[in-house]
């Protein structure tokens, strides 16, 4: 589990990460194409040749994700200057963390987040399982 | 009727009830995804339909369905709800900044803030207090009491009707065998309305039972 709960960036900050709102997730999930392709690392699949409506709930899931699943404290400066844009703590946290991550590092924070809010009887579904299972559940939604 | 309710994060609510025939109209606006079934032979070459919960297509419209009414309730919900004291909701201010549609605070709070088990029981003290509820029927039955032959009116098997009848439907025919129009019984509170439901099937049981005897004490 507390593998999980931590990703270490490039940078040299290591996320803090908890599971987030289900239900949230799935509002997001269920208008999303291509989650399968950033599950593998590829975001440049999705941001490239998605549509407008993936791309934006693309963002929005990320948003909520930087947001809300990551309990880092936004270092002052970093704070002081995204404050400015008038935003609340949580899309401010947003904001820096996306600002620090690669495209690599996005796509396993997602897998790590969906594993600890899925997880089922205190145990964390693997990221595979769980790809496999959002795959899954995209391609029955397209054909449905 | 209201009852106080902290939440895990130590807001407190007021909770009343809402006006039955609202979740009525709920209830049919959409109806759950019908689950696929399969025909199986078993023992003795016999056809028997078998559910197939797992189909990954009656999955994916489970979820949208649940979305769907987990938001149709909260909107409806959210006038039974009252805030005591304050609560910093500016959470909601950064849900719509992250494209959730937020109709009311309330609304927003129950659907968006509040945490699993804070947001079932509070839809089931409201339901509870609002309309017919199987809690509700199960209160009526134990102070009831009512027994055939020394034992529970309910612990007997008694035959059902091939006839399929919606909630809404029992619940106005026992209005109406009770005197009550339809405002009135749905100005009830819901343990009131529970129990006037539990009584009419306890007096539908005793009465199958009592013919039942009298057939028996003949023959």
């Amino acid at each position: 589990m507390s593998e999980l709960e931590n990703l270490d960036l490039e940078c040299g900050v290591t996320l803090k990460l908890k599971a987030v709102k289900q239900t949230i997730v799935l509002e997001f999930i269920s208008k999303l194409g291509r989650l399968d392709a950033l599950m593998q690392g590829d975001t440049s699949e999705v941001t490239s040749n998605a549509n407008p409506d993936t791309l934006i709930n693309y963002i929005r899931l990320l948003n909520y994700f930087a947001g809300w699943g990551v309990t880092n404290q936004v270092p002052a400066d970093a704070r002081d200057e995204l404050s400015m844009l008038g935003s609340g703590t949580r899309m401010i946290r947003s904001l820096w963390v996306r600002d620090i991550m690669t495209n690599a590092e996005i796509s396993q924070l997602f897998a790590q987040l969906m594993a600890l809010t899925f997880q089922e009887n205190g145990q964390p579904e693997s990221p595979e399982v769980l790809k496999a299972k959002i795959a899954q559940l995209e391609a029955e939604a397209k054909v449905s | 009727m209201q009852t106080e309710y902290t939440t895990e994060q130590g807001y407190n609510l007021l909770l009343s009830n809402v006006d039955r025939r609202l979740i009525d109209r709920l209830v049919v606006k959409r109806a759950p995804p019908e689950i696929p079934i399969r025909m199986v032979t078993t023992w003795g070459d016999v056809e028997e339909e078998l559910p197939i919960l797992d189909d990954p297509a009656y999955q994916t419209e489970l979820i949208h369905y649940h979305l769907w009414l987990a938001k149709e309730q909260s909107v409806l919900l959210a006038s039974a709800i009252k805030i005591v004291g304050s609560i910093d909701l500016s959470e909601l201010d950064d849900f719509s900044q992250i494209g959730l549609f937020i109709p009311s605070l309330n609304a927003g709070l129950l659907c968006y803030m509040l945490d699993d088990n804070d947001r079932a029981a509070i839809i089931e003290i409201i339901m509870y207090q609002s309309t017919v509820t199987a809690q509700g029927i199960s209160e009526a039955e134990l102070a009831y009491n009512v027994e055939w032959l020394h034992k529970p009116v309910t612990a007997w098997r008694v035959p059902s009707i091939p006839a399929k009848l919606s909630l809404e439907y029992e619940a106005r025919s026992v209005a109406r065998n009770h005197g009550y129009t339809w405002p009135e019984f749905c100005a009830l509170d819901g343990p009131d309305q529970s129990a006037e439901v539990c009584h009419s099937r306890l007096s539908n049981k005793l009465a199958w039972l009592e013919a039942e005897y009298e057939r028996a004490r003949k023959s």
